[in-house]
């Protein structure tokens, strides 16, 4: 009995927590990125946009989603942080050259000298060398997948590319290098407000997203066919009207939320078989993100890899106890950076 | 007890002719001129020698006796001690003096015995007075005596008439016969070498050699052979387990060499199944020896002297085998009730075991009963085992036992009661069958088939909010069997080969949502030693060792990072890596090793060993040596020790494949260094203190070849108080730091399963009637965590990832304690017995923390906390 109570006791643990759970928000937040194409090819063109939720309760400072001026490409090991150890070379390398009034190269951006004076002191805020906008474009470089290195075990040869961008409700500043972080996992912006005093994570994101170049592989973003509320497909303009819960059992004021993703959206993986040769497909789940209390699940399983189409994959939403109005977001990804997001009002009677 | 005697004394004239200065300080007369006569032992009146003084008389004398740290200290001289000594006018000594002492304790001896003579006074013209004169106690050693008792192998059961003769120097001193219940004695053997021979009709006759010191006892528990020409059944090592509970006994396990180590612990049956808070279950009782770590939660690991679990190596019997624990430690693969016992080598250990850095664990299944069919059910909340054992034919015995889990029966609705997002339990079960032939003691074969399986399958629908990858189905399966030959022969008394042979298959299937790992064995391995005794002192082992396995791997797994260095997302943040592969690993070895006893109490145990591994076509030559030496007599024995060697580890086959590891490895190393000491206190009570210093090199770092290095080291402290009659227990405490270095550019880090203070107290005791009570208290530091901080958003996935302090393992949770309480209650009936026990974890509800749990974003952080109390209850029956 000890040891099975053990496992329980484990098992609870690993779930359990007194924490808001992700789907809560109450802060600035990005909730996802959608890539026009999840997998590039080397010489595109990517367009990349931020869905960005300010949910904080005090919106006296506004926020702004920045992305810097610059694309890694293919960083050491595929690691996001290896690139600002990349950055901070180009920024100081510019810097330098543009201090010294030595010639500049022919194709530098305005924006990225501007951060590489920025980063020999000249100025503090770098806000204004930032693109500001929920979008940005990634020129995937013609020679993104010959320049990566060769890695064995992968499925194709691949190269990387990756935009940075942060949501801020204040100005953005460069930080500090930590030199005793070798491992170089540091943050290169923070945000600040009017007074120069860093803000908190309640007011700023600082993130990345990644678009993956391949010669012949391709992946295409889910589709969301609809949202349906209790069984009734949703008009997102229009939204759900539902009671508050007078009742103190939370299972008495729960309304059943689906997404309908399309089985065309759960992609073959190709290459992907084992020993046995079972072949894979993409996993596919859904995100839920609340302002208004709540749903009873963060995350729903859509699709599985091998077993396709789960059952019983849609979420409760539990009315909260008291009048308001909120929003509910739903975001699709698939395990190869594909997503697609829909939402809808709440308004609550 | 050794009695002094009065062998002679002086003429008071004789001793004022040279103490005349006392005789003249003297106030009791006795002056100058005066003369005394030679005291006598008879109470005959002296002659008179001057027609005015008498010497006194000795009328009282109790004798001296034999001090106790003469005996310690290994006194077997005869020790003579002069004692001055002062009578009054009544006889009484009032003074007594030792000018020579002899140390030991003889003097304090001498003295006190004087002190209770007594005397018919000296007299000086018919009136008594004072007298001085010197008294000699002479301290022979004292007998010992040699007890025990005579039983037969097979079924225990005493040999009545049995003729127990002691030689000495090839000739007969002493013989006795056993009582009814096999019991003899004979008392009062002077000390020295005797040789102990026993016969009885119808059995082989056997015999031992013993060193008697003085005053000592040495009790024996004789076993004897049946003449196969006279008696069907040969003889089974199954002894100690068919010995009833409340008989164990101090057993002189005769043929039993010194340990080749410098440490080897061996756990026996009782402690086996009696220690609280690890059910019965023999595998983890392991965890609580010196050098053992409390393994995390619910990890089935065991971590040895700081090093990784894969850095120790299991073996049944000689065989590896890759599992030790069902899923999550629930229990061990080798139900308890299977075995003879453990022997575990926390370091520096023999020649004969090869590839591992850390700890072996040599698991010895017992020999099946041979006297009649036996059999054991028990069931408890987990799992249900059963197990048969008894006698084939002539020479030829079996066993069979399994065991399933059903814990996934009545756990579900547990699971959904409680909301937890996992719905259901592991499946595991195990399974044992030997067959055995015995021709005599000295030469036997065994074959034994047995396995593992543990199956876990769950659909999770909800996704993870820190890995999205980590959901959908899960499916684990896990296990192996093996076909194991054993053959033991002692070809003369000065040759024996053992031979070891397996086969089997281990498997790994393992799926989690879009990665899969599939990995299947067929390991063969083999061991042959020849062990030769050379000369007297010198006895030489020569062996090899093979493994030969055959694999099949399919993976698709995203790239791991390599240590210290945070990942670059979730799982599904890179492309994952697929192999496919067969392949063989194939890793021979030759040992060879001299035990050298070049003087009594000294022991030499220099060796090498040669390894070879085909993945990384090298060479790793490994010498050892090991350095025992006794001190003072044979009881209580005290012991100090020391080693130093090289050992060497392979790569694991992951680190050496062409997707996820590495080419052009070389094996990991480790310089082991320890010393350290034993000292009986009592025939159960002893001690143990061993300091020991790893230095760890070419250790494999991914995307490092060889880089990483380390060092781990510690004291380790034991107080053990052997199975007796009633009790057993230990104290063990174990003080350790483990460090790596990942390559030389990093930082020096905390391994993963440092631990700086465990603490083990524990004991068992039998109060009678069938009842027994134990009681575990464990104190241990907090296990290892990196804290990690709000970072990034990595919107592909949509998780925040945490910036991870450096260097890793940097903060430690908070000290681990908790009791564990085991009540056991055994009805013996005529033709079998029933037993019951509750064990109780954590029996005042310690909330210890086994880890950490993060928000989503890593903004705020609570302790996870781990086992509450909690009661087990478990039935079991055995005929």
């Amino acid at each position: 009995m000890g040891r099975a109570f053990f496992m329980i006791v484990v098992i609870a643990a690993c779930n359990s927590g007194d924490f808001d759970p992700v789907s809560k928000l109450t802060s600035v937040r990005v909730l996802a990125t959608i890539a026009d194409e999840p997998f590039a090819k080397p010489g595109d063109t990517v367009t990349v946009e931020a869905l960005a939720v300010d949910a904080r309760a005090d919106r006296t400072r506004a926020m702004h989603v920045y992305w810097l001026p610059w694309v890694c490409n293919n960083p050491r090991a595929d690691l996001y942080y290896a690139c600002f150890a990349q950055l901070g070379a180009q920024l100081a390398h510019l810097g330098e050259l543009k201090q010294k009034g030595l010639p500049l190269p022919p194709d530098t951006p305005p924006a990225l000298l501007c951060l590489g004076l920025a980063s020999l002191g000249q100025t503090k805020d770098v806000t204004a060398c930032l693109q500001e906008g929920s979008k940005f474009t990634i020129n995937v470089p013609a020679n993104a997948v010959t320049s990566h290195p060769i890695v064995e075990g992968a499925a194709a040869p691949y190269g990387l590319s990756i935009g940075f961008y942060i949501a801020c409700t204040g100005g953005v500043r460069l930080l500090p290098v930590d030199p005793t972080n070798v491992s170089g996992q540091t943050l290169p912006l923070g945000c600040f407000d009017d007074s120069g005093a860093q803000l908190g994570p309640e007011d700023y994101v600082f993130g990345f997203t990644r678009v993956y170049a391949y010669d012949d592989i391709t992946n295409n973003n889910p589709v969301i066919d609809r949202v349906t509320f209790d069984g009734k497909p949703i008009v997102p303009s229009q939204g759900v009207i539902v009671p508050r819960c007078t009742s103190k059992n939370e299972s008495d004021c729960e309304h059943v939320v689906d997404v309908q993703v399309p089985d065309s959206s759960w992609e073959l993986v190709a290459g992907n078989s084992d020993s046995d040769t079972a072949t894979h497909h993409e996993e596919i789940w859904a995100a839920y993100f609340h302002t208004i209390d709540k749903t009873k699940s963060a995350g729903r399983i859509l699709f599985d890899p091998s077993a396709g189409r789960v059952d019983g994959s849609a979420n409760r939403f539990i009315a909260p106890s008291v009048a308001g109005n909120g929003v509910v977001w739903i975001v699709v990804h698939d395990n190869r950076d594909g997503a697609a997001w829909t939402s809808f009002p709440v308004y609550v009677q | 007890m050794a009695r002094g005697r009065l062998v002679s004394a002086l003429a008071v004239g004789a001793l004022l002719c040279a103490r005349g200065a006392w005789a003249q300080d003297s106030p009791y007369g006795g002056g100058q001129g005066a003369a005394v006569t030679k005291p006598k032992d008879d109470p005959t009146p002296p002659a008179p020698a001057a027609p005015s003084i008498t010497l006194p008389v000795l009328d009282k004398d109790d004798g001296a006796a034999y001090p106790d740290s003469a005996l310690k200290d290994g006194v077997r001289e005869t020790v003579k001690v002069t004692v001055v000594v002062v009578i009054d006018p009544e006889g009484n000594v009032i003074e007594a003096t030792v000018p020579t002492p002899e140390g030991h304790g003889f003097d304090e001896a001498a003295i006190a015995a004087s002190k209770t003579l007594h005397y018919k006074p000296a007299t000086k013209n018919g009136q008594p007075i004072r007298a001085k004169f010197k008294h000699e106690y002479s301290f022979a050693p004292p007998p010992g005596r040699i007890i025990g008792k005579v039983a037969e192998r097979a079924t225990n059961k005493p040999i009545a008439s049995a003729t127990v003769t002691v030689k000495k120097d090839g000739v007969v001193v002493a013989s006795a016969q056993t009582t009814e219940t096999g019991a003899f004695a004979i008392p009062d053997l002077v000390f020295g070498n005797y040789r102990l021979e026993v016969s009885a009709s119808g059995y082989l006759p056997i015999g031992a050699d013993e060193d008697l010191a003085p005053g000592s006892e040495i009790a024996e528990r004789l076993r004897l052979d049946t003449d196969k020409t006279t008696a069907p059944l040969p003889p089974t090592s199954a002894q100690r387990h068919d010995t009833p509970p409340g008989e164990l006994e101090d057993v002189v396990v005769h043929g039993d060499r010194p340990p080749r180590e410098v440490t080897k612990r061996t756990l026996e049956q009782r402690e086996l199944l009696r220690i609280p808070g690890s059910n019965g279950d023999a595998l983890r009782a392991l965890q609580n020896l010196p050098g053992v770590a409390r393994p995390p939660g619910l990890a089935g690991l065991l971590v040895v002297r700081g090093a990784a679990p894969q850095d120790t190596l299991i073996f049944v019997d000689g065989t590896p085998i890759p599992l030790v624990y069902h899923f999550g430690g629930l229990s061990s693969v080798i139900p308890t009730e299977l075995l003879d016992r453990i022997d575990f080598y926390p370091g520096n250990f023999s020649a004969q075991y090869g590839r591992a850095l850390g700890g072996i664990v040599d698991v010895a299944v017992r020999d099946p009963k041979t006297d009649k069919l036996h059999g054991l059910a028990q069931v408890d909340l987990i799992d249900v085992r059963l197990l048969s054992e008894g006698p084939i034919a002539a020479g030829w015995s079996f066993s069979v036992a399994g065991r399933r889990s059903w814990v996934d029966t009545w756990l579900k609705p547990v699971l959904e009661a409680t909301g937890a997002g996992v719905t259901t339990a592991p499946v595991y079960y195990d399974y044992q069958a030997v067959l055995e032939k015995r021709w005599s003691k000295d030469q036997s074969f065994r074959l034994m088939f047995f396995g593992s399986d543990d199956c876990l399958d769950v659909l999770i629908k909800d996704s993870n909010a820190t890995d999205p990858g980590i959901a959908g189905g899960i499916s684990a399966h896990t296990g192996f069997f093996r076909l194991q030959g054993l053959y033991r022969h002692k070809l003369s008394p000065d040759t024996e080969v053992k031979l070891n042979a397996a086969v089997g298959s281990d498997f790994i299937d393992f799926t989690l949502g879009d990665v899969f790992f599939k990995v299947t064995t067929y390991p063969i391995t083999g061991r042959v030693e020849l062990s030769q005794k050379i000369a007297p002192g010198l006895i030489a082992n020569v062996g090899m060792d093979m493994l030969e396995s055959p694999y099949t791997v399919s993976a698709r797994l995203p790239p791991l990072p390599r240590p210290g260095e945070p990942p670059a997302g979730p799982g599904l943040s890179r492309p994952p890596l697929e192999i496919n592969l067969d392949s063989t690993l194939y890793r021979p070895g030759l040992y060879t090793e001299f035990e050298i006893t070049p003087f009594k109490g000294t022991r030499l145990v220099p060796g090498v060993r040669l390894d070879y591994s085909k993945d990384t076509k090298t060479f790793d030559l490994a010498p050892r040596v090991v350095a025992r030496q006794n001190i003072g007599p044979t009881f209580p024995r005290t012991t100090i020790k020391a080693g130093v060697g090289v050992f060497y580890q392979p790569p694991q086959p992951q680190e050496t494949s062409t997707v996820f590891g590495q080419q052009g490895l070389l094996s990991n190393r480790a310089l082991q260094y320890s010393v350290g000491g034993e000292r009986e206190i009592t025939k159960y009570l002893e001690i143990s203190v061993e300091g020991f210093y790893k230095q760890l090199d070419h250790l494999v770092t991914p995307g490092h070849l060889n880089d990483g290095r380390g060092r781990v080291y510690g004291l380790e402290t034991l107080i053990r108080y052997k199975p007796d009659a009633h009790f057993f227990g230990w104290i063990a405490y174990t003080l350790s730091r483990s460090e790596r270095q990942d390559t030389p550019q990093d930082a020096v880090r905390l391994a993963a399963f440092d631990q700086t203070h465990i603490l083990t107290i524990l004991g068992s005791y039998r109060l009678g009637r069938g009842w027994e009570f134990g009681a575990r208290f464990r104190l241990v530091s907090g296990n290892l965590f990196t804290p990690s901080t709000y970072g990034f958003y990595d919107a592909n996935a949509g998780t925040y990832l945490a910036q991870r302090a450096y260097p890793p393992n940097g903060e430690r949770l908070p000290l681990f304690h908790q009791l564990d309480l085991r009540v056991d209650k055994t009805w013996k009936f005529k033709a079998w017995q029933l037993g019951v026990y509750l064990d109780v974890q954590n029996i005042y509800n310690q909330g210890n923390v086994e880890g950490v749990s993060y928000n989503y974003n890593y903004t705020q952080r609570s302790y996870a906390t781990g086992l509450p109390i909690l009661p087990s209850l478990g039935i079991r029956g055995e005929f």
